[in-house]
């Protein structure tokens, strides 16, 4: 889900204030450090992704908002 | 997701590869999968057996701005961590609940909340995130790390999460977004869904 699509689904919602902050971007290697990840997934990804893919997979965000 | 993964995939099968993936585990990520969002001064409050099931993808508690006395939903509670931390800064007079799909994890997370000292604080439910088993306006925050963008019903959650939390009561999760298109190879890949 993108940045921007998870902000408006909070919002569509009710909820106010609506924040993202914190942006890390998780590689390939960073992912593959944790165990849900087989390593036939990471092997697929490796394959099937571009390197400048393979350094921004997804970004992990602080995301806050406030119920009025 | 997408309009093909949601054709590709049904909904129910998705929730099934993923407790089924959480299921399996043997152990989490481990503190170097998070060393980078907790502060030494954090991991020392956790029990090692918190930090060995670290499965999260950042710190909501660090930007969460709890104070005691305010009670605290943490979706997917895993190993702990985060419940753990919001135990000891909502006390005293506060309380945590810890909210997770497998037994198996809420009965791991109240062990670890016992080794650090906060147990009477905490409590761990078994329940779905799309069904939140909490009266409407009974928490003041609710935290989650890693775990919405688990679920297929992502805007259910949202909506449970909106009604349980008090008026003026704050959201604060850590989860990952994805900007770029991926590989439709990935988008069918259970194991994918499942991190």
């Amino acid at each position: 889900m993108a940045e921007r699509v998870f902000a408006r689904k909070l919002e569509k919602v009710g909820f106010s204030d609506v924040e993202v902050r914190g942006h890390r971007p998780m590689s390939i290697d960073d992912i593959a450090r944790f165990p849900l990840y087989p390593p036939e997934l990471i092997e697929l990804m490796r394959k099937l992704m571009s390197p400048r893919q393979q350094v921004e997979v997804a970004t992990s965000v602080i995301i806050r908002a406030r119920r009025p | 997701m997408t309009a093909i993964s949601q054709d590709l995939m049904h909904q129910e099968d998705i929730t099934n590869l993923v407790k089924d993936a959480y299921a399996g585990l043997e152990s989490g990520g481990g503190v170097e999968s998070v060393d980078w969002a907790y502060s030494a001064e954090e991991l020392a409050e956790l029990p090692a057996g918190a930090r060995d099931w670290a499965l999260g993808v950042g710190n909501p508690v660090r930007y969460a701005g709890l104070r005691p006395g305010e009670t605290v939903l943490d979706v997917g509670s895993g190993g702990g961590i985060d419940s753990i931390l919001s135990a000891r800064r909502v006390s005293p007079g506060g309380h945590v609940i810890g909210l997770d799909i497998l037994p198996e994890m809420t009965a791991r997370a109240a062990e670890h909340a016992a080794q650090a000292g906060v147990a009477e604080v905490c409590e761990f439910r078994v329940g779905q995130m799309e069904s939140i088993p909490l009266p409407d306006a009974s928490v003041d925050v609710a935290i989650s790390n890693g775990v919405i963008n688990l679920s297929p019903r992502k805007s259910r959650v949202m909506a449970e999460l909106f009604r349980i939390i008090r008026p003026g009561g704050r959201f604060c999760v850590s989860d990952l977004v994805v900007e770029n298109e991926l590989p439709p190879e990935m988008l069918t890949n259970g194991a994918a869904w499942a991190g």
